[in-house]
């Protein structure tokens, strides 16, 4: 269920992740012995192209903001290949990958958590400018008052601390930081989750604009389809570990393949009440990925399963043009 | 609380350093006429047996114990600091074989190193701050370590290795302004521990050699005369020591509150 076969693209990819696998050992006993494995990440596959956006979505625990970080070098992956720009950065020396790390950022879920509390909104934004040496002291300021006001903040916050801002201001802050040094992909990792509902589209509109004015790749993590549908071209759903459906935004959203995809979306509320519909509700919860289960990982939980699914995994195949699912039955 | 530290401490600053330009005593010169002299007009805390001035002693007496006091908690917040970052931030193994020499220097009684070291060197102001610089920096580098722990996590310690980041900025950048809340309270703790430590060891006559007094060498000495009401050979030394230890101590408290620190 981990090899993809290559999407058919006309822009070129910036992104190709092959078979990716993160594992965390579990240590335990007083000599503290591996005794398991949590298999957070485990055979993902998927390409990102210049210029698109391409959602990752699923519920927590199923590896997605860990896929997100191995992509980045953040977590060390266990196995697989990440190519940005046809070279496999998991082969790279330190060296290497500090120059590749100012072409793919990353923007954090939590804005009370990513922007460090003990320095100024200027030292912030200009952080990666100072750790890459570029521009000396006026060229970065005049960099931090245009980022500032790329992301919709004026140039006077630059002295004020992060407890000074909101929620939604702190994720601006954050977005300006990313901006920084100009980079080609940009890893979100729920970037609205943690916001009021009234400014998540606030920062889902500004993430869009930018993305128009520098050409930027997004890979974008969420729990939710909501969101994923606002920003998205397509869209990848992760369930432990492993991906199980990737589409079209729209091809997604009009016909799920996968049972696990038509119960993500089931759970999107719809805002008629008079409107009558169907829920599927997935019974139990998500299996441990230290001990995922066998054959199919969502036998456990899917309506249509059969004993094959305990058994055999499902291959990751092309079911219709451009639309992947790992489902022995769709 | 706060208030009533930065009070305290500034009157005894004050007291020791200030008071001896103004009140312009020799505390050396004896007067054989008043040996044992309770307070009077002239000596207002007094004569000691040998005749000198005790409030001229007490004064000076301070000094010694607070610059030691500050300069070797300043010591050992350095030595403490440095280590901690390194064990916490290193993690694994680094940290494991790091912690576990603190775990086995603790198992020493602090007294004793202390005593051996004491001997071993001829205590000067020096040495004494090398000493408890040396047997203090611990609890520091483990607060350091377990704040560091907790730090290195968070997303902003990320975002900078998602920069390329060196270990060296995010040790000194991230990291230390950080933990350096929970450091400044520790210190402040560590300032009045120092001080009564010194004043032990004086106690014991393991302190500084004379003639320079310190208040711990003054309570020691006025032991033998406690028998004969020599009242107010005890209470100022041991009243400015109080002074200090609560001050230090309501202080750190207030520096707790607005670091939002827990110890």
């Amino acid at each position: 269920m981990s090899m993809a076969s290559p999407v058919p693209t006309t822009r070129p990819k910036l992104l190709s992740v092959k078979n990716l696998k993160k594992h965390f050992p579990i240590t335990g006993g007083i000599f503290s012995q591996v005794v398991g494995q949590v298999r957070a990440v485990d055979g993902v596959s998927f390409e990102v192209d210049t210029g698109e956006t391409l959602g990752l979505v699923g519920e927590s625990g199923c590896g997605k903001t860990t896929t997100g970080r191995a992509v980045l070098r953040l977590v060390e992956p266990t196995a697989g290949r990440v190519e940005f720009e046809g070279k496999n950065i998991l082969e790279f020396s330190a060296g290497e990958m500090r120059k590749v790390r100012r072409q793919m950022q990353i923007i954090f879920q939590d804005p009370f958590g990513s922007l460090n509390p003990r320095m100024s909104v200027r030292d912030i934004i200009q952080e990666p400018l100072i750790i890459h040496g570029q521009g000396n002291r006026s060229q970065r300021e005049q960099r931090v008052k245009e980022l500032l006001d790329v992301v919709g903040l004026a140039s006077y916050h630059m002295q004020r601390f992060p407890h000074e801002f909101s929620g939604g201001q702190r994720q601006r802050i954050g977005i300006a930081r990313a901006l920084a040094l100009k980079p080609k992909l940009i890893v979100a990792d729920e970037p609205v989750s943690a916001l009021d509902v009234s400014i998540q589209s606030q920062i889902l509109n500004l993430l869009e604009d930018l993305q128009q004015e520098f050409g930027l790749t997004y890979l974008f993590i969420a729990h939710g389809l909501n969101v994923i549908r606002h920003i998205s071209d397509r869209v990848a759903v992760m369930y432990l570990g492993v991906m199980v459906e990737m589409a079209d935004s729209l091809e997604i959203y009009q016909r799920p393949l996968h049972p696990y995809t038509e119960a993500l979306f089931s759970a999107i509320p719809i805002p008629n009440p008079e409107l009558q519909r169907s829920r599927m509700v997935l019974p139990g919860d998500v299996p441990s990925p230290a001990h995922p289960p066998s054959g199919c990982r969502f036998h456990t939980r899917c309506p249509i399963a059969q004993d094959r699914c305990r058994t055999e995994v499902p291959k990751w195949k092309e079911s219709k043009p451009g639309h992947f699912v790992a489902c022995h039955f769709r | 609380m706060g208030k009533l530290g930065i009070f305290g401490l500034t009157f005894i600053l004050l007291f020791t350093f200030v008071g001896p330009l103004i009140y312009r005593v020799s505390p050396d010169t004896t007067n054989l006429l008043y040996l044992m002299s309770p307070p009077t007009l002239k000596y207002p805390l007094g004569t000691d047996a040998l005749g000198r001035n005790y409030l001229a002693r007490v004064m000076v007496g301070g000094q010694l114990s607070l610059i030691v006091g500050f300069v070797s908690a300043f010591a050992s917040m350095v030595i403490g600091v440095i280590y901690g970052l390194i064990s916490g931030y290193a993690g694994g193994y680094v940290d494991g074989i790091m912690m576990r020499i603190i775990d086995i220097l603790l198992t020493i009684p602090g007294l004793f190193i202390l005593l051996l070291l004491d001997a071993m060197f001829s205590p000067s102001a020096f040495v004494l701050i090398f000493i408890i610089a040396f047997t203090s920096w611990f609890s520091i580098s483990r607060l350091v370590r377990s704040e560091v722990l907790s730090v290195k996590q968070r997303d902003y310690v990320e975002a900078a290795r998602a920069f390329g980041a060196s270990t060296w900025h995010i040790m000194t950048r991230e990291l230390l302004p950080n933990v350096m809340g929970t450091v400044m309270v520790a210190t402040t703790f560590q300032v009045a521990a120092a001080i009564i430590t010194i004043a032990t060891l004086s106690f014991l006559g393991l302190g500084l050699p004379p003639p320079t007094p310190n208040w711990g060498e003054l309570l020691n000495s006025s032991m033998s005369y406690m028998y004969q009401d020599a009242w107010w050979l005890i209470y100022p030394p041991g009243i400015c020591l109080l002074i200090t230890m609560m001050s230090f101590n309501f202080i750190s408290e207030a520096l707790q509150g607005v670091f939002d620190s827990r110890l």
